[in-house]
C-alpha cells in the first residue's frame, strides 16, 4: 500500500493561487496530490518531482468529459482528480497556462455560481470552512490557552 | 440576429481555422503553426469558446463520432460573422499600415 497523508486547503475560493503553490512544493519534495478530500487534499508518497498545478471550474456532461480532458492533455496538462465541478490538473514547470483569453476566465467564475450544482456550493462551503472558520477555532483556543496560562503565572507570583 | 460586438482576437482565430471541419487538438496546432509558436491558446479558454461559439450558433458539430475529437465547421451565419470581422481587421491594418509609411 502506497504512503498518503493529508493537507489542508486555504479555501479555493480565496487561496486558488496559495494552495497550487502548496502542493508543487509538496511535490518536489515527492508529495503528490491524488485527490480532493474534506476541506483539504489527499497527498501520495512517489519521486521527487516538479509539477505545477492548476484548477478548473466546470460543470460537464457525461458525454463532455473525454474531449474536455483531451483538451487539457494535448496542452501538457494531465487530469488528477475532479471533485463535482472542480478539477485539478498538473503539469511539467514551463507547460502554458489553460487560460491564455482573460475574457474566458470571468465567463466560469459567472457560469459556476449561475449553474454551479449543489454539490459545488457545498465543495465551496466546506473549502471556506477550511480557510475561515477552522483558523478562527485555532487562533481562539490559543489566545484562551495563553491568558488563561498568564493568570496562572500571575497567580504564582 | 445581428453581430454586435467586436470578435476577441482568440474567437477570430478559432473561427479562421472552422472554415474547415477541424477537433480542438488539430485547432490548437494550426494556430501555432501559423503564428510560429507567438499565439497559442489553453485548452480551458479553447474549450469556453468552443462551447460558447456552439451555443451561438455560429459553428456545429460536423462529427462527433470519436468523444474525444469532435470536429466542428463553421455553420453559414457563421461565416459571415466572420466575414464582417475580417472587413473590420482589414481596416485596422490598413490604418496602421498607412499611418507607419507616413501617408
Amino acid at each position: 500500500m502506497s504512503k498518503t497523508k493529508y493537507i489542508t486547503s486555504g479555501g479555493l475560493a480565496f487561496s486558488e493561487y496559495e494552495d497550487m503553490d502548496k502542493l508543487r512544493r509538496y511535490s518536489l519534495k515527492g508529495w503528490h496530490v491524488s485527490d480532493f478530500s474534506f476541506m483539504g487534499y489527499t497527498l501520495e508518497k512517489g519521486e521527487n518531482k516538479d509539477y505545477i498545478y492548476t484548477i478548473d471550474y466546470r460543470s460537464l456532461h457525461a458525454d463532455e468529459q473525454d474531449e474536455y480532458f483531451d483538451f487539457f492533455f494535448n496542452s501538457g496538462w494531465s487530469h488528477v482528480s475532479s471533485s463535482a465541478d472542480i478539477h485539478l490538473f498538473r503539469a511539467r514547470p514551463g507547460t502554458k497556462p489553460i487560460y491564455t483569453d482573460p475574457d474566458t476566465t470571468i465567463t466560469i467564475i459567472i457560469l459556476l455560481f449561475v449553474r454551479g450544482t449543489g454539490t459545488t456550493v457545498k465543495i465551496l462551503t466546506s473549502m471556506v470552512i477550511g480557510g475561515i472558520v477552522f483558523p478562527t477555532v485555532v487562533w481562539i483556543v490559543m489566545t484562551l490557552y495563553h491568558k488563561i496560562r498568564r493568570k496562572h503565572e500571575y497567580t504564582n507570583i | 440576429m445581428k453581430k454586435t460586438e467586436q470578435l476577441t482576437d482568440t474567437m477570430f482565430y478559432i473561427m479562421a481555422a472552422l472554415t474547415k471541419p477541424r477537433h480542438g487538438y488539430a485547432i490548437m496546432n494550426l494556430i501555432e503553426e501559423t503564428t510560429n509558436g507567438v499565439i497559442t491558446i489553453g485548452p480551458a479558454s479553447m474549450y469556453t469558446i468552443i462551447k460558447r461559439l456552439l451555443k451561438q450558433e455560429w459553428i456545429y458539430l460536423y462529427d462527433g463520432e470519436d468523444s474525444r475529437r469532435k470536429t466542428y465547421e463553421l455553420t453559414e451565419y457563421g461565416r459571415k460573422v466572420l466575414e464582417e470581422d475580417l472587413q473590420v481587421r482589414k481596416q485596422m491594418i490598413e490604418l496602421a499600415e498607412s499611418g507607419l509609411k507616413g501617408e
